[in-house]
């Protein structure tokens, strides 16, 4: 009976032991059910464009203190390090990580495309690529390029790259993947639909944003004198690309279906310089600014309306940057918010006085809460083409593409009254405004300096939607010459260069940012500024 | 049943037992014989001293004897101090044997629930009883070994209404950023650590702490940081006992953070050009404004500093009523904010059983209010154990639930809003946050930027559900005299269903014309109406353990031997749902995620993560001095990749009693007991998340947007080689007992060295990924303890015991890799602790003032501020490296007097709290210069050349020390402190009492206080070091999550049937 029990218990040990060590599926359950292991890159494409949009965005916000397109606010701080342009490695930091997360996922679309031959995703994935790094050098001048995004190889401490290497890496990826898009029975395989939540799978706007970018890249870097051939060169062959260039009306823009559902579906210019989904004004410490209230005045220019609301006057008013006296200052422009429209807030939206006609749906820099977001703009991209063709770069009428560009910024704003008179189509305000015998308004009245008049207007109308691109315009031309630097007494440098690389990687990759050298706000210079 | 109500009834009971004795001598005396705990002494002699007849205790310890009135029964028993009684008119005796010095022969239990001779044990042990355990009446176990275990460190997180916030470690820290807390053990089955707040204290027989890696290496990798094991009471055969316990008591915020009382509200806003920039609050722009938060006036500026000249705060109510208060601080409204907490503890016990079968019945109800307004706790457990022997086969049942609710207004928003408030303002008569006109409520609160401390407490509330379930089964089976073999199957179930609310921040028309039209009128308004929100989220958790256990044990000469071959099998399974919106529909007081505008936040996470262990343990002793112990064990993991996911590590130590080998020893009188030991063990340990080992794609952000989806690349990456942690310890330790155990020392010095660290350290983005899990770190510890144990007085009905428990502790990191300093991630989201190569862990790094090569502050030249410096400075290790714990009792008749004090220094800690009270100027270290013009002390100044110079009496008027700066270091204080964690003293019935009461064994009262003392250094002004954000790694940091220190006053009733 006893031996028996032995035998018994022995016999279930054993199979216990031999059961949970033999068994061969007994321990393989680590396989995340909260997460997957795989991704069809066109999802990962979805959300990298929308993540792109959002760097677009906000990541380059404070630049639009810089450019004074915002003043400071006296209900509270201001935002970011404006007003004494000491830029430090606590700033902008998001620029970097994002940019860099962005370009990962970009990387995966890439390498995932080519082994799924999903080829157009390639394509679009190395232009977004090629964008990334524009708006990272454009910010920190040399950046890891070759040895970045390359942990799967053990790299962990990636090496910088000259700023010069990485835009002509760039436009040679912007080549490659214009001829992919190009290559139609490379591209006919797939096209990622509605996934593509920029151009819906249109391959041709792909290729005209690629050409649009590389256009805007060889402007940038128009200074350097070693790159001349190579401008002219890469010029030639977007001249004789028969697609071309982003023309009127063909702005790149993200939205994956922006909406007031979630706080997280807000567009995110919209929920960071206009509203939350509360209502409640985004950026409190930054109003109106004075100056581009008064320059825009001086041109008799309607879109300031469409910039900034008025304040509880009825008034545009604003302050300077670094200061803000007036407590009155105006909030950025945009319709009456419709979640806020039983509040009646002082900062938010009224119709210009005298108004009594119908309000579109909408207008303004913030039209509504699910507004696309900008990648790169029609109007810039005709502004980009005015100087190419002013400079001899490339063929046409730099009067005619000058005039195009103010036109669709017009026509994007949904510019409708003048605070007096309305019900026009927009096209009728721009050639008004056009008209007008103003220097850097009117074109032939700008014939003394047709650049200053290309550089101001594009200054005026890259208000609030790309500051990056135009504290880049400032950096190498110098236009608009009268731009004021900050007003505050705690101001440190006049005006800022350059960011300062994140303190993470002077903690992670200590070596190769030092080998960098001392970096402040004004030195080390991006590679394109004279 | 309202707890009151059945202490009533327990009264009522009691006096009918009182009336119904009876009391006629006789000849025959009968009696029971118990021990301290109430339970029967089987076995004990009983003489008559003067005839020499003698007898003994039958098992359920009751005797009979012939004796006459004036004659005395002496009644000995081994473990038990020799008593004497004299024979009165009484036939029934009841006889209580107080526990002899116990630490000779003992017993303890150790890992796997193996039983061994204390004295054979080569590595330390420590052992709490239930009566020191539950002398407190602690709502949460834990609370009650606090000071009582040398190397042991607990961790009071919060005073809050939930006992759930404690952390225990042992010998310190071995992991950077893995558990570093001990495995609980209870009945033989692992648990998680939050169980312990889960548990009825009146059923615990005894807590063994093991606590070193040495004593556990056969719990496997769970137990690399020691283990607690709780061992239920036993039912016992014979009579049953049948205890009934009930206890109040209340709780009063003890240590009150310093605030000044002579500032009034002005604002440093609409000031001009530089908002942030602070301006002289006597000279321009310092009048008195009657809604502002921050205290920056000056009493002056009114003419009068503490007069009693009325002035105006708030806006007026709608009605036209205006609020008008004397300008002078009002002393101790912060004491009358809170409320006076009360618990109730009613339990019952039932122990019973045969030769055979044996059982225990438990229910305990514990009911409470905490010091936070409105806050609730109550639990229900009930237990039920039960064992029948067959022959040589045993099966033993075990099954207890416990439920708890917890209700908890948002003490962060509240203790905020608390820190908002300008000195004269009578906050605490707001308590009526739904009566309009009457100040309090949200429109017409006196701040204009912030809103009643009690609406918070009223209108944003979190609810928990608890439910515990522990089961086991335990098969046991003599086969031969020599072999056993034991099977244990256990489950531990719970969830936790959690449901946290806030209202709609709404504001009437009246309230948005004045914040739109005047300058009072509430700014929250700008933040638009906020709705309603709510967050729902049901976790639960499944755990299993399956342990197979053959003891084979023969004696072979001279030489005892044992071994014990195993197999543990563990299964953790967890998963977690949530759902919520913060975009409710706005109805009063009704919280439905189905009512919303916009979508809902849900969520879904899982895990399940499986080991198992093959151990073989060897014990050989030889003529029951000289003991040898091996243990080796084999572990295989889910959670690591296939190749290395098995490991193997070994232990051994030895001990020699050298009191029994050496003849001096053995005649001495003085010396009584000596043994030395010794130990060096492996232990692996794994701090990987279940699926962490693999890169992942997660939903990108605000993904998905309606019907499309989106996915990224993870940020973290891994390194799929990861391997297991190990910590090898060395130990030795000894034993030494002088006059007759009367005075007994226990001493150990531990090395502990801890390699394979699994640290997420920060790679450059610039690689694509923000992180990459490796194994790279390497961490020291070492450590002294010593547990004095002395009874000075041992008389016949006198007894005192004094027990001192200290441990001296160092622990550096070793390496981390490529890296210098590792930031320590915690639950909370806030943290200052990191580990730092070369120093102890964790270090508490802060931001600090410039100063210049000799530490002096820098100040600016031109207008004397000071400034923030970039690097963080260390202020060293936030962990005790000293503590000491003294109990005693004193047992005097029927009373004992017992007390626990704690020491504990050589830490540092960051107040948090300070930060808050400074940032609204509410702080007493904003008065100390009386808003008077001061030049920083010790300051220089940079001269054009570079040079440091004195500062030549550059004053400035802002005493913006912190927060305003941002300057962290000024919140840094010692963490030491000395308290009083309880004393009680209690009062059993005299036996001729009770004896006459049919039924009643035993009744004892008893006077309890806990946290009656705290002593902290001066400098801490703010609140008891010992608490922490969570119970997480990064300890050494409060804020305004903690509540006030507390101190409690009861009384406890507990009748053993």
């Amino acid at each position: 009976m006893q031996k028996k029990l032995i035998y018994c218990s022995l016999l279930s040990a054993g199979l216990l032991i031999l059961g949970s060590g033999c068994e061969k599926n007994f321990l393989d359950i680590n396989n995340n059910p909260n997460a997957p292991a795989q991704a069809d890159p066109a999802l990962v494409f979805t959300n990298a464009l929308t993540q792109t949009a959002y760097i677009v965005s906000v990541d380059y916000l404070y630049m639009n203190g810089t450019q004074n397109y915002y003043g400071n606010s006296v209900r509270a701080a201001p935002p970011g390090p404006n007003n004494s342009n000491n830029f430090t490695s606590t700033d902008f930091v998001t620029s970097w990580t994002d940019n860099y997360h962005n370009l990962n996922d970009y990387a995966f679309i890439e390498q995932s495309g080519v082994a799924a031959n999903k080829w157009f995703l390639v394509g679009a994935a190395k232009i977004m690529k090629a964008l990334n790094f524009q708006m990272l050098v454009d910010t920190y001048n040399d950046v890891p390029y070759t040895e970045a995004l390359q942990l799967g190889k053990n790299i962990l401490t990636p090496k910088y790259d000259k700023a010069q290497d990485v835009y002509n890496a760039c436009i040679q990826q912007l080549d490659s993947a214009v001829d992919i898009l190009e290559n139609t029975t490379l591209i006919s395989e797939y096209n990622p639909g509605n996934a593509d939540v920029m151009f819906k799978g249109d391959a041709t706007m792909w290729i005209k944003f690629g050409n649009t970018l590389k256009l805007r890249m060889l402007l940038h870097e128009i200074g350097v004198s070693s790159q001349q051939s190579t401008i002219q060169a890469e010029m030639q062959k977007i001249a004789s690309d028969p697609t071309g260039l982003l023309g009127p009306g063909e702005s790149a823009m993200v939205n994956p279906g922006y909406a007031t559902d979630a706080a997280t579906h807000l567009n995110p210019l919209y929920s960071h310089i206009g509203y939350s989904i509360t209502g409640a004004a985004a950026l409190v410490g930054a109003a109106g600014n004075s100056y581009f209230i008064d320059k825009l005045n001086g041109y008799n220019d309607t879109r300031l309306g469409y910039f900034y609301g008025t304040n509880v006057a009825g008034m545009i008013e604003g302050n300077p940057l670094g200061a803000g006296g007036n407590s009155a200052a105006s909030y950025f422009g945009g319709p009456l918010n419709k979640l806020n429209a039983n509040n009646n807030l002082p900062f938010n939206f009224k119709p210009p006085i005298g108004f009594s006609g119908t309000i579109p749906k909408t207008w303004g820099i913030l039209p509504s809460p699910s507004q696309s977001s900008i990648i790169l703009s029609s109007w810039e991209s005709l502004f980009l083409q005015a100087e190419a063709v002013q400079r001899g770069l490339l063929p046409g009428n730099a009067g005619d593409l000058y005039a195009e560009a103010i036109t669709d910024n017009f026509i994007y704003l949904n510019v409708f009254t003048d605070g007096k008179t309305f019900n026009a189509h927009p096209k009728d305000w721009a050639a008004a405004y056009l008209s007008q015998n103003i220097a850097n308004v009117g074109w032939q009245a700008s014939s003394a300096n047709p650049l200053q008049a290309i550089l101001i207007q594009k200054y005026i109308s890259l208000c609030i939607t790309d500051p990056l691109e135009s504290w880049t315009d400032y950096r190498r031309t110098g236009y608009p010459k009268d731009l004021p630097f900050s007003a505050s007494s705690s101001r440190l440098y006049d005006y800022p260069y350059r960011f300062i690389y994140p303190q993470s990687e002077y903690n992670t990759n200590s070596k190769n940012v030092a080998a960098e050298g001392a970096i402040t706000p004004i030195s080390p210079k991006i590679f394109w500024m004279p | 049943m309202k707890p009151l109500r059945l202490i009533q009834i327990n009264i009522f009971l009691l006096i009918f037992l009182f009336i119904s004795f009876s009391g006629i001598a006789q000849r025959q005396i009968t009696g029971i014989v118990v021990n301290a705990d109430g339970n029967s002494v089987p076995s004990a002699t009983v003489t008559v001293a003067e005839t020499k007849e003698a007898t003994t205790t039958n098992d359920q310890g009751r005797f009979s004897i012939k004796a006459a009135t004036g004659q005395h029964l002496e009644i000995s028993s081994v473990g038990y101090d020799n008593y004497s009684v004299s024979v009165g008119k009484s036939n029934e005796l009841n006889i209580i044997l107080q526990s002899s010095n116990k630490e000779l022969s003992e017993v303890v239990v150790t890992a796997l629930g193996i039983k061994r001779e204390k004295r054979s044990l080569g590595y330390a042990t420590a052992q709490i009883d239930s009566k020191d355990l539950t002398s407190s009446q602690p709502v949460n176990l834990a609370s009650g070994i606090m000071g009582k275990v040398s190397g042991m460190n607990i961790n009071l997180v919060n005073s809050g209404v939930n006992p759930d916030n404690i952390r225990i470690t042992l010998r310190g820290n071995r992991s950077f950023l893995g558990n570093n807390q001990p495995l609980i053990v209870v009945d033989g089955v692992p648990v998680d650590n939050t169980y312990l707040a889960q548990m009825n204290p009146d059923v615990v027989e005894s807590i063994n702490v093991l606590k070193g890696a040495t004593a556990s290496a056969l719990y496997g990798s769970s137990a690399a940081n020691g283990v607690l094991l709780i061992t239920t009471k036993s039912a016992r055969k014979g009579k049953p006992t049948i205890t009934v316990n009930s206890s109040v008591s209340f709780e009063k915020i003890s240590l009150i953070p310093q605030f000044q009382e002579e500032f009034g509200p002005a604002s440093t806003e609409f000031l001009g050009n530089d908002a942030l920039s602070y301006s002289d609050p006597r000279t321009f722009n310092s009048g008195y404004v009657p809604y502002e938060n921050q205290s920056l006036g000056s009493p002056f500026s009114l003419g009068s500093p503490f007069g009693g000249d009325s002035v105006v705060i708030g806006i007026p109510s709608p009605d036209g009523k205006i609020q008008k208060l004397p300008y002078k601080g009002r002393p101790g409204e912060f004491q009358r904010f809170w409320n006076t907490g009360n618990t109730y503890q009613n339990g019952v016990s039932y122990l019973g059983g045969d030769d055979k079968s044996a059982f225990l019945l438990s229910a305990q109800n514990i009911t409470r209010t905490g010091i936070l307004p409105g806050d609730k706790y109550n639990r229900n457990s009930f237990g039920f154990k039960a064992s029948r022997q067959y022959g040589a086969f045993k099966a033993t049942a075990n099954a207890s639930y416990s439920s708890s609710h917890t209700s908890q207004g948002n003490l962060y928003q509240a203790y905020l809003a608390v820190t908002n408030i300008a000195p004269m303002v009578p906050y605490a008569s707001y308590r009526d946050v739904n009566s309009p006109y009457k100040f309090s409520d949200i429109n017409t609160y006196y701040n204009a930027y912030g809103i009643n401390p009690y609406w918070y407490l009223k209108n944003q509330r979190d609810n928990a559900y608890r439910n515990d379930l522990l089961g086991s089964f335990d098969f046991s089976l003599d086969a031969t005299k020599w072999m056993n073999i034991d099977y244990l199957i256990g489950l531990q179930d719970y969830s936790i269903n959690d449901v946290a609310t806030r209202a709609a921040f709404n504001f009437s028309p009246y309230a948005i014309w004045m914040a739109n039209n005047t300058l009072g009128g509430n700014m929250s308004i700008f933040q638009g109406t906020t709705p309603p929100s709510l967050a729902n989220s049901t976790i639960s958790d499944n755990k299993f353990y399956s342990s197979l256990k053959i003891t084979l044990h023969k004696k072979f000469g001279d030489i005892n031997t044992q071994l014990i071959l195993g197999n543990i099998i563990n299964q953790d399974q967890y998963q977690l749902l949530s759902n919520g919106s913060t975009t409710l529909l706005n109805i009063n007081d009704f919280y439905n995620v189905n009512f919303r505008q916009g979508v809902p936040n849900v969520n879904q996470t899982m895990s399940k993560m499986r080991n198992y262990g093959n151990y073989a343990d060897l014990t050989l002793g030889y003529r029951n001095f000289l003991f040898l112990h091996a243990s080796g064990r084999m572990d295989a993991t889910s959670l690591l990749n296939a190749d290395n996911r098995n490991y193997f590590y070994p232990g051994v130590d030895a001990s020699v009693v050298l009191s029994d080998v050496i003849p001096a020893l053995k005649n001495s009188k003085t010396i009584s007991f000596l043994k030395i030991r010794g130990a060096v063990t492996k232990t692996g340990n794994i701090n990987v998340s279940p699926y962490q080992v693999q890169t992942v794609f997660s939903s990108g952000s605000g993904f998905p947007f309606g019907q499309l989806p989106g996915l990224t690349t993870s940020t973290s990456a891994t390194f799929p080689g990861l391997k297991p942690e190990f910590t090898l310890s060395k130990e030795v330790g000894g034993e030494i007992g002088f006059l007759e155990n009367r005075v007994n020392l226990q001493f150990s010095y531990f090395q502990e060295n801890t390699t394979n660290e699994t640290v997420p350290i920060d790679v450059s983005n610039a690689t694509g990924f923000t992180q990459s899990l490796i194994n790279v770190g390497e961490m020291d510890n070492k450590g002294l303890e010593l547990d004095l144990n002395v009874t000075p007085v041992k008389r016949n009905n006198l007894r005192w015991d004094v027990g001192i428990h200290f441990t001296h502790y160092q622990n550096k990191v070793v390496s981390l890799g490529a890296i210098n300093s590792l930031k320590i991630s915690d639950p909370s989201g806030i943290t200052n602790s990191y580990a730092v190569v070369g120093k102890s862990y964790p270090q508490l790094l802060l931001t600090d003032f410039a100063r210049d090569s000799i530490g002096q502050l820098i100040v600016n030249a031109n207008n004397g501020q000071p400034s923030r410096a970039n690097t963080l400075v260390d202020y060293g290790t936030t962990n005790p490296t000293y503590s000491l714990g003294i109990n005693t009792s004193l047992n005097y008749k029927r009373f004992t007097l017992s007390a626990v004090a704690e020491y504990k220094g050589g830490n540092v800690i960051y107040n948090g709290t300070g930060l808050y009270m400074d940032v609204f100027n509410i702080s007493q270290r904003f008065a100390v210069f009386d808003r008077s013009r001061f030049s920083y002390p010790n300051s220089v100044i940079k001269e054009p050349n570079g040079k440091y110079v004195a500062n030549p009496n550059n004053q400035i008027y802002d005493f913006s020390l912190g927060a305003p700066g941002g300057v962290n270091s000024i919140y840094m204080t010692s963490g030491a402190y000395w308290s009083l964690r309880n004393a009680s003293i209690s009062y059993s019935l005299p036996t001729n009492i009770t004896d006459k009461l049919k039924y009643v064994q035993n009744i004892s009262v008893s006077l309890v206080g806990s946290n009656l003392i705290l002593i902290v250094p001066k400098g801490n002004i703010w609140t008891d070091p010992s608490y922490g954000e969570s119970t997480g790694n990064a300890t050494g940091s409060n804020s305004l999550h903690q509540a006030p220190p507390t101190r409690t006053y009861g009384a406890d009733l507990k009748i053993v049937f």
